[in-house]
């Protein structure tokens, strides 16, 4: 098969983790997958793959010029790609002005992997080295978008998040492409079953066998111990690692009460719906 | 009639960014139609087609571009296009193809003169090239160019020539160096980006190159500038060329860039975008140039 596996989530969420996971289960036999040089096919917000296609700087166009040119490039990838491409993605799944969606969608699928805002806000803040309480604050802002200011040139094309609920169900009820969702919490706790569902929903042949040895390859503790030893390309400058500590459940280490009913008051439904929340409303990890 | 990299442009349409020339043309820049497709073309996608002396590249709203045989541009403009924008991309992407054709190495990045030699800073987009020539402009150095940096190899030796008398900063950049917004004009509309001109510290000739500087990506926390040797050198041409593809004769493209990477140092420059550490990064460069 061909075309374009979108890697989609709102940020912190496990996407790194998947790429890793992804990595493993491609590579060949006596492979070694490095964190610094994993097997997926880079970011939609990537400003050096779309000057590739398009031919000019894209330092010289506004961002709704951009916004245009985005699933058109994608599009062209998916058509012409001779293998699938694992493209990770962050932007919230909008629409622009004309009615189409700003992802590519031809020969295009997406994996969306979703995450407890609990744990999204704290490792949020670890990942920009900002305090907690605007990480909360941003998570429930629907116009939250990472680089879009306008004075300088940011490094990668702007993209709407929205909030964090907004992000998931823009996501969950697109409507031009097949989406599978996976939570982080499945990954850490019932791994197989939520890799392999992912696997078979990718339309990749792996074995029970093999799937488990890219999940065994892709342990936190182990890329943790890599970056430490190697340091992470993707790793922002102010924070003091990428791998922080990929648990479920360390926002109870971090949180403050009022923070909690903030997040839980902002997502309430879509937290309910994906079961975040329990039938008493409290959190469920 | 214009002059550029050390060609002589006869050209239809005003160029004001370039510098005037009275001598006989080289180079003839017209408006007219475009093919749709061009023959043979070894790289294509929807906006780009790339041939044997045949360069065509679609800038949707703007215009179709046409370059043929490193001699003639021709420009099909949308009806409802600024001519501004026409000729923003006509002095970027549309010329450092015709530079290639005519067998230039082009490179992405600005190129200024430190002690009589031509140190290029090249990079990715947003990698603070422009901001580092405002830098060596401030401190009374002059420019060559900024954003296309075309260089020919003649016996053994590289020469940068001088491009446009402008450097395209982003508003941020002049208020950080200290300038009025207020008095620049954007470049296009709806771009916080502006043209600065520097005609009156700029270099008009061609100067032989001593050093490339790669900018890279802000992921530390402290300032390095490490000289690269071997085949470093020769893949950091490659990643910051343009249209490699498009040219005439790839041996020779091969030669010329080795021929680069055998006269001039090369060095990678790691820092990220607060002042302290741009500023810092600028006094490291000229310590490390003027030894």
């Amino acid at each position: 098969m061909s075309g374009i596996i979108w890697l989609a989530s709102y940020p912190k969420s496990g996407n790194t983790w998947f790429r890793i996971f992804v990595s493993n289960l491609l590579k060949e036999a006596d492979e070694e997958i490095k964190i610094n040089q994993l097997k997926t096919d880079g970011i939609f917000s990537s400003r050096h793959i779309l000057d590739r296609y398009i031919g000019i700087e894209s330092s010289n166009l506004t961002m709704e010029e951009i916004d245009r040119l985005r699933p058109k490039v994608y599009n062209h990838l998916a058509q012409s790609a001779k293998k699938e491409l694992f493209v990770k993605v962050h932007d919230a799944y909008t629409y622009l002005e004309d009615g189409l969606p700003l992802l590519g969608t031809v020969n295009a699928k997406a994996i969306y992997i979703m995450r407890n805002p609990l744990d999204v806000a704290v490792s949020f803040a670890n990942h920009w080295a900002r305090d907690i309480a605007s990480a909360v604050n941003n998570l429930g802002k629907d116009s939250f978008t990472f680089c879009d200011r306008k004075h300088r040139l940011e490094e990668q094309t702007r993209q709407i998040l929205l909030s964090w609920s907004q992000h998931v169900e823009s996501w969950m009820e697109a409507r031009e492409i097949p989406v599978h969702a996976i939570r982080y919490e499945d990954m850490k706790l019932k791994p197989l079953e939520a890799f392999q569902g992912a696997v078979k929903f990718i339309g990749l042949d792996y074995t029970e066998e093999q799937i488990q040895e890219a999940i065994d390859l892709s342990d936190f503790d182990k890329v943790k111990e890599e970056e430490l030893k190697d340091g992470f390309k993707e790793r922002p400058y102010m924070t003091e690692s990428f791998f922080r500590k990929g648990q479920v459940g360390d926002w109870k280490n971090h949180l403050t009460e009022e923070q909690v009913e903030k997040i839980i008051l902002d997502h309430y439904d879509i937290m309910k719906k994906y079961g975040y929340l329990d039938d008493q409303d409290k959190p469920v990890y | 009639m214009y002059t550029a990299f050390g060609l002589n442009i006869e050209s239809e349409i005003e160029l004001p960014e370039l510098l005037t020339s009275e001598s006989l043309a080289e180079i003839i820049i017209a408006l007219g139609s475009v093919p749709e497709h061009i023959q043979n073309s070894s790289e294509t996608t929807p906006w780009l087609e790339i041939g044997k002396g045949q360069f065509l590249l679609r800038v949707d709203g703007i215009a179709k571009y046409y370059v043929e045989n490193g001699y003639k541009i021709t420009i099909e403009q949308d009806k409802q296009a600024d001519m501004r924008d026409v000729r923003l991309f006509l002095l970027n992407t549309v010329i450092a193809a015709l530079l290639i054709q005519r067998d230039y190495v082009v490179l992405h990045g600005a190129a200024v003169v430190i002690d009589g030699k031509a140190v290029v800073i090249a990079g990715a987009s947003g990698s603070g090239k422009s901001y580092f020539a405002m830098l060596f402009y401030d401190h009374g150095y002059n420019l060559l160019t900024d954003e296309i940096c075309a260089i020919k190899v003649r016996d053994g030796k590289a020469f940068v020539y001088p491009g446009i008398p402008q450097l395209n900063v982003w508003h941020d950049t002049l208020r950080e160096t200290n300038k009025d917004v207020n008095s620049y004009q954007p470049i296009r509309q709806g771009l916080e980006k502006y043209g600065f001109k520097v005609q009156n510290q700029f270099s008009a000739q061609e100067i032989e190159m001593g050093s490339f500087i790669q900018m890279n990506h802000y992921k530390k926390k402290t300032v390095t500038l490490n000289q690269k040797t071997g085949g470093k050198k020769f893949e950091r041409l490659m990643r910051n060329s343009f249209f490699a593809e498009a040219t005439n004769d790839k041996k020779q493209h091969f030669y010329h860039c080795k021929a680069i990477s055998d006269s001039v140092c090369f060095y990678d420059l790691e820092c990220n975008q607060k002042m302290d550490q741009i500023n810092s990064a600028f006094d490291i460069i000229l310590k490390e140039l003027q030894q």
